[in-house]
């Protein structure tokens, strides 16, 4: 069975996408630092809503434990700490707590929890009798209050503090500050430790906006560089797709009026034969092997030019690969002697068949076979065809064809450039041995398209080694752009 | 400003408006003294509270169960630490009539057994706090060698609230000699008595330990 596989329409445009618009650093910049600021701000609500709930639990807990009854000799009933602590506190700690969850990020959220702080600073202190110790309440959530990394969320916490010491010291002097008349700017001493710390928090937070605004900008121009370099990418892409586009278009050109030389040469050469004209046949022979050697070279830059123009196409179907093997040195046989070399086979019992592309395996094979022979004199070619298990790209069982010879070998540069189209080895490697280097270039392209891999080795006793390994059966081809890339 | 921003600001001033008047009045809970009972201005003879002679003598009668007197004991200790002269100390426990066998041996008791040379007293049905006028828990007594009262009145600030007070610093300066800022001072804790005690000293203000 056989079914053609399109990689793409060939008469399909060419589409040259337009590059998206660069985005402004600049605005890209402010977006970024918006959206760190309100990651900060949603993170920080979300701390604190639970921080608030369990302030209420605390403040209830310690009013049972300091405090839960009120005497009268012999009578007793609930302390108002208690019912203080479960009332007060929650309407300090509830709706803060709710904003946290309903409106995170928002500005009245966050001022909103910084003065439900102080304010539960207040209530703890006074549910522990004053206790010194629970002061440090109001100190530990300033710089809670602090990450949010925004100095003006510090303005309320520290005015609500301070307008506590200010009314009471009005009000209850002795309670405060253990007289009975105190100086009615005794309250600023106590707001200026407050404010002590406050000088700190503001340093910290605009360290950190600083930092943020930094690597807001720093992002926004990497974000620049990419975009600038994925619009590079898409224009170098699509010019390359026209060029190859236009190069199989005039391949396509050529090769039909050098399809026309070689046919009325060979019908001269035909006329020239049966008149007798020796002169005239060696000289139409030249016309002939010249015109063959650029067919071949146009035809690998067509075929080259359809890969990378997307237009290759497989042609599937499941062949037999012993025969097909045996058809391949039938026909390479002689190219392989005619610099004096041999040509052995290996073949496993087991090949059994695969499903893929008969022409291209064939040209794979043919390629590699010539490629060997040509740089090899007097010497071995070898042929190894066997069963390979999971070793392929795809990791689907395959066969593993291995092309030996002990030609000239190859440097690790020379083999790291091996399979790109028109390099060769070296550069003299073209002027002594000929060649266009475009064959390698197609086995590597042939291969990528089925799935399957091509390496090279150089073997201890010299010369070199190339090895194929195709899946047993093909399934979808691989899109222009890997297969370029391979 | 659009109409949610003054709505949410409304909502925000309601609500802290809502927090600090429950706030103030918390305070103003804990500000108000308990009542204040008239004390001798002599030592009186039927009590069975001992004296030591040549010394002066400081009483506080504690409700063995009142929250709020852990900062009276706690600030008696301070004053006793402190004093120039470290006078003789009674610091009576209530036991109400009608309690169960060692009701009155709180938390509170262990504490003030704790204080250096203060003894601890049992005051069964408050006789020795009817008999001295104490009607709050908390209430300090400071009589004289020569058994003149020189002090009455609380040592905390205010209700449970421990540290520098106007209490402490003016019996600090009775017992260094000096002149005390004052004499007298508000008592804050809970009430010795209930309604309906027998016997319960007449008061010149309201107790200050309901809660309202």
């Amino acid at each position: 069975m056989q079914t053609a596989t399109p990689v793409a329409t060939p008469s399909e445009p060419v589409a040259v996408t337009a590059p998206p618009p660069a985005r402004p650093a600049a605005s890209r910049a402010e977006q970024l630092l918006h959206s760190y600021e309100q990651q900060i701000y949603r993170q920080t609500d979300r701390l604190f809503a639970p921080l608030m709930l369990v302030q209420w639990v605390t403040g209830i807990v310690f009013s049972l434990c300091i405090s839960p009854r009120v005497w009268a000799g012999s009578e007793s009933r609930t302390h108002v700490h208690v019912w203080a602590a479960f009332l007060l506190g929650g309407a300090i700690s509830v709706p803060p707590a709710v904003l946290a969850l309903l409106r995170p990020g928002k500005t009245s959220t966050r001022h909103g929890i910084a003065v439900a702080q102080m304010l539960m600073s207040a209530l703890l202190i006074h549910l522990t009798g004053g206790r010194i110790e629970t002061h440090f309440h109001v100190f530990g959530s300033l710089a809670f209050i602090a990450f949010y990394r925004d100095w003006r969320v510090l303005i309320p916490a520290t005015v609500v503090v301070a307008l506590d010491h200010l009314l009471r010291g009005i009000w209850w002097p002795e309670s405060v500050y253990g007289v009975f008349v105190a100086s009615e700017w005794r309250w600023v001493e106590h707001a200026a430790w407050v404010a002590f710390e406050d000088v700190f928090l503001v340093i910290a937070c605009l360290r950190g906006a600083r930092e943020m605004r930094e690597r807001a900008a720093a992002t926004a121009g990497l974000d620049e560089s990419v975009d600038r370099l994925r619009a590079s990418q898409q224009e170098v892409e699509a010019a390359n797709r026209a060029r190859s586009e236009f190069v199989a278009n005039v391949s396509h050109e050529l090769r039909t009026p050098l399809n026309a030389i070689i046919l009325y040469s060979e019908l001269l050469q035909e006329g020239a034969v049966e008149d007798g004209r020796e002169a005239d046949v060696a000289d139409l022979t030249k016309i002939q092997t010249a015109s063959r050697h650029l067919l071949g070279l146009i035809n690998g830059i067509l075929d080259l030019s359809k890969i990378e123009a997307g237009h290759m196409e497989l042609d599937l179907q499941t062949f037999d690969v012993r025969k097909m093997v045996d058809e391949m040195i039938s026909t390479i046989d002689a190219v392989v002697r005619k610099n004096g070399n041999t040509l052995a086979v290996t073949l496993a019992e087991d090949l059994g068949s695969i499903h893929g592309d008969l022409t291209k395996t064939r040209q794979i094979l043919f390629n590699l076979l010539s490629n060997a022979a040509k740089f090899t004199h007097d010497g071995t070619v070898r042929l190894s065809v066997a069963r390979c298990g999971g070793a392929s790209v795809t990791g689907i069982d395959g066969v593993e064809f291995v092309v030996t010879d002990t030609g000239i070998g190859l440097t690790e540069e020379q083999k790291s450039k091996l399979f790109r189209p028109f390099v060769q080895a070296d550069a003299s490697i073209a002027r002594k041995y000929g060649g266009t280097g475009l064959g390698l270039a197609i086995v590597a392209r042939f291969c990528a398209l089925m799935n399957g891999e091509v390496k090279v080795e150089s073997p201890p006793e010299g010369g070199a080694r190339f090895i194929v390994r195709l899946p047993a059966e093909t399934r979808t081809p691989v899109e222009p752009a890997d297969a370029a890339a391979s | 400003m659009k109409k949610s921003a003054l709505a949410w600001a409304a909502l925000g001033a309601l609500w802290f408006g809502g927090v600090a008047a429950g706030l103030g009045w918390l305070a103003s809970y804990a500000n108000r003294p308990g009542a204040a009972g008239r004390a001798p201005a002599t030592w009186p003879e039927a009590s069975a509270i001992p004296r030591e002679p040549g010394r002066p003598t400081l009483l506080l009668f504690v409700h063995p169960r009142c929250s709020c007197s852990r900062a009276s004991v706690a600030e008696l200790a301070e004053l006793l630490a402190r004093a120039a002269e470290r006078p003789a100390t009674r610091v009576l426990f209530l036991r109400p009539d009608g309690v169960a066998p060692g009701w009155e041996q709180s938390e509170l008791w262990s504490d003030a057994q704790r204080l250096p040379a203060a003894s601890v007293l049992r005051d069964d049905g408050g006789a020795e706090a009817k008999r001295f006028g104490a009607l709050t828990s908390g209430q300090a007594l400071l009589y004289g060698a020569d058994g003149r009262l020189l002090f009455a009145g609380g040592l905390t600030a205010s209700r449970g609230h421990p540290g520098e007070s106007v209490g402490r610093v003016s019996l600090l300066a009775l017992l260094d000699h000096a002149a005390p800022p004052v004499t007298a001072t508000p008592v804050f804790g809970c009430e010795l008595f209930g309604r309906g005690d027998e016997g319960r000293p007449d008061a010149d203000r309201d107790s200050c330990c309901d809660a309202k």
